[in-house]
């Protein structure tokens, strides 16, 4: 009798563990699909608990800011780091084999387009990337123009009244190269800097290999300082440490909007250089530098640069930078090609240490 | 066989033959695991666990519950002073950066400096002596120096996250002392400001917010319009080397719809602070 009943019995609680253990595992698989499909929806609102390093040659303001913003927007945690443009590719080619950044803002296009050259800087097609005008995007993908940015000549008006009164001010290269203004000129340095290779380069666009040699020979000996980034040269002629400056113009109007007495003037032929975003070979699947890059050209990124930096943004429908024009306005010398000067930039920058020894 | 002659007898001498055999194996394994638990009572038996153990001198009981735990950081900048940090988390990640750090790899030369300007400090511990590292070219702790290629990456998240401290209205008014040479700066006009006004512009200053909200600080921006005047500090008051002109180490752009963007002219480029609040001191000098 026992023996009738235990049999079911035994069948009755092998079904239900066998029926336990599929239902178990069929729910477990349903589950970790539904939790794929969250991350994939939650991976355009919330990347918190991941991490992104920022290799950035802009201010240390604009870089500040657009970390902040993307670490509010997004819940992720930023880590970022500013260098002058010649030391940030230094530092990427140094760890090209084992990368700490993710992304690499700013600079000016010659760096990104080297760095391209030597796959240390890789292509991502963002969908924002179609709503800033094709030429200021790079048609390999890997870089997108966030910025524009001139050459221009400035002058300390303060001490241009006490020491020159009377005088033209100078407001173009020849004028650069007058005997009174030895040592009173400061500018970037070509090695260190991406304006100070701007303003190398574009020289030598200008006038012809032969006489923008001569030309920029004369111009070493007037001036009085390079500088490792392009700011600080406007920096120190408004705070009257030099009497002229030649950087980019965005750098120049930060020190005279702050009320400082700097002058500044796109002398004719001046060169320009775009400021691009680029993802680090090695991140290019990864979903929070992707993420950055659209962020980076989106309007609301692009008008706190504007705002800091009084750049002209490569998007038309952003807000005008004080004392500059929007992009549509602005006179740029187009015959000045930046991606020509990325491809010469290693042998025009050994002569030039050639030059300076 | 056996099954086959099991499953012919009648129900219950089956169940009383399985009975008996299970009571008779259960019995042949008590002494052997008798003799396992002794075993491991005598191997167990000389360790502390589970036992409660007193300890006379409360002087040692305290030594050895703060051993080695970092309580407080004090930073030095050279132009901005001394700041003391006790948040944990910002304690913590300096005293794990610097006992993490390796010897200095010989030939090492890294990609530019650290700083443009010392930065040095002090980890201070509850009991035991306190570590000393200045960070420059290299990060050199109690006078030894170290690090290797990633070293000068890690110091400047570090600093990055520590100079959030040293940034605030409050050391920025510290510098507007007495001793400190301060000029009022309106287009070509300069002004040095007298102590009575200095110490009016400090406590005006350590009064002002700080601005860290994205869209506030849009909105002081875009409506800044170009700057009122500056305020110069001088907190390096020599004159430079050969005759050279000598500029201020920190200036402050004071626009007219109460922004003030603070700049540290030797280490940045760009701005370092973004403050809002009402310079009265300054405007009715201005009037």
């Amino acid at each position: 009798m026992v023996r009738n009943i235990k049999k079911p019995l035994i069948i009755v609680i092998v079904l239900v563990i066998v029926g336990g253990i599929i239902c178990f595992f069929w729910m477990r698989n349903n589950s970790s699909e539904n939790a794929l499909t969250d991350n994939t929806v939650n991976n355009h609102d919330d990347l918190s608990g991941m991490q992104l390093n920022i290799l950035g040659s802009y201010h240390e303001d604009m870089v500040k800011r657009l970390a902040q913003m993307f670490e509010d927007e997004t819940g992720c945690n930023v880590f970022y780091m500013r260098l002058p443009t010649g030391l940030g590719v230094a530092k990427l080619v140094t760890e090209k084999d084992n990368p700490t950044f993710n992304v690499y803002i700013g600079g000016t296009v010659d760096a990104h387009e080297s760095l391209k050259h030597q796959n240390i800087l890789v292509p991502y097609r963002s969908p924002v990337e179609k709503e800033i005008p094709k030429e200021y995007v790079d048609s390999d993908g890997v870089w997108k123009a966030q910025y524009i940015e001139t050459l221009s000549i400035g002058v300390n008006t303060e001490r241009w009244e006490k020491e020159f009164y009377g005088n033209e001010m100078p407001d173009t290269l020849e004028d650069l190269l007058d005997p009174k203004f030895k040592g009173e000129i400061v500018t970037p340095d070509p090695f260190t800097s991406g304006t100070g290779y701007t303003f190398l380069t574009s020289v030598l666009q200008l006038m012809g290999t032969e006489e923008g040699w001569k030309y920029m020979d004369k111009f070493n000996d007037q001036v009085g300082q390079y500088t490792a980034s392009g700011y600080p040269a406007s920096e120190k002629v408004g705070l009257g440490e030099y009497l002229i400056c030649v950087n980019f113009l965005s750098d120049q109007l930060i020190v005279s909007n702050s009320g400082y007495p700097l002058k500044s003037t796109v002398y004719e032929g001046a060169g320009w250089s775009m400021c691009p975003v680029s993802i680090v070979a090695g991140s290019e699947n990864n979903i929070v530098a992707q993420r950055f890059i659209d962020f980076c050209l989106s309007k609301k990124a692009l008008d706190a640069l504007v705002e800091l930096g009084n750049c002209v943004a490569v998007r038309d429908d952003c807000i005008i930078p004080q004392g500059n024009n929007k992009l549509s306005e602005l006179n740029i010398n187009r015959n000045y090609d930046p991606i020509k000067a990325a491809a010469d930039k290693e042998d025009i920058l050994k002569k030039f240490n050639d030059m300076i020894k | 066989m056996n099954r086959f002659t099991l499953e012919n007898k009648p129900d219950n001498e089956n169940q009383k033959t399985l009975g008996r055999s299970s009571i008779l194996q259960f019995i042949w394994l008590l002494p052997t695991l008798s003799v396992l638990i002794a075993f491991l009572m005598i191997l167990t038996s000389g360790l502390p666990f589970n036992k409660l153990h007193t300890i006379q001198d409360a002087f040692y009981v305290q030594q050895l519950s703060r051993q080695a735990v970092p309580e407080t950081l004090t930073l030095l900048d050279p132009v901005w002073g001394s700041v003391i940090i006790e948040q944990p988390e910002k304690v913590l990640a300096c005293y794990d950066f610097l006992t993490s750090l390796p010897f200095a790899e010989s030939g090492e030369k890294g990609i530019g400096r650290i700083r443009d300007r010392e930065l040095s400090g002090t980890i201070n511990f509850l009991d035991r002596a306190s570590i000393h590292f200045s960070i420059y070219d290299s990060v050199v702790v109690d006078g030894i120096a170290y690090g290797d290629a990633n070293t000068k990456l890690k110091a400047s998240f570090l600093i990055q996250d520590l100079y959030d401290t040293l940034y605030t209205p409050e050391n920025l008014s510290r510098l507007i002392d007495r001793y400190t040479r301060i000029v009022l700066r309106m287009d070509s006009e300069r002004i040095n400001l007298s102590t009575n006004v200095k110490k009016q512009l400090q406590e005006e200053i350590s009064s002002c917010e700080i601005i860290k909200d994205n869209d506030r600080l849009s909105e002081l921006l875009q409506g800044r319009g170009r700057a009122v005047c500056q305020i110069e500090i001088y907190t390096n008051d020599r004159p430079g080397e050969n005759g050279s002109r000598q500029s201020p180490q920190i200036y402050i752009a004071v626009y007219g719809n109460g922004l003030l963007i603070v700049y540290d002219v030797d280490i940045s480029v760009g701005s370092d602070m973004h403050l809002f609040g009402e310079l009265n001191s300054v405007f009715s000098m201005l009037e």
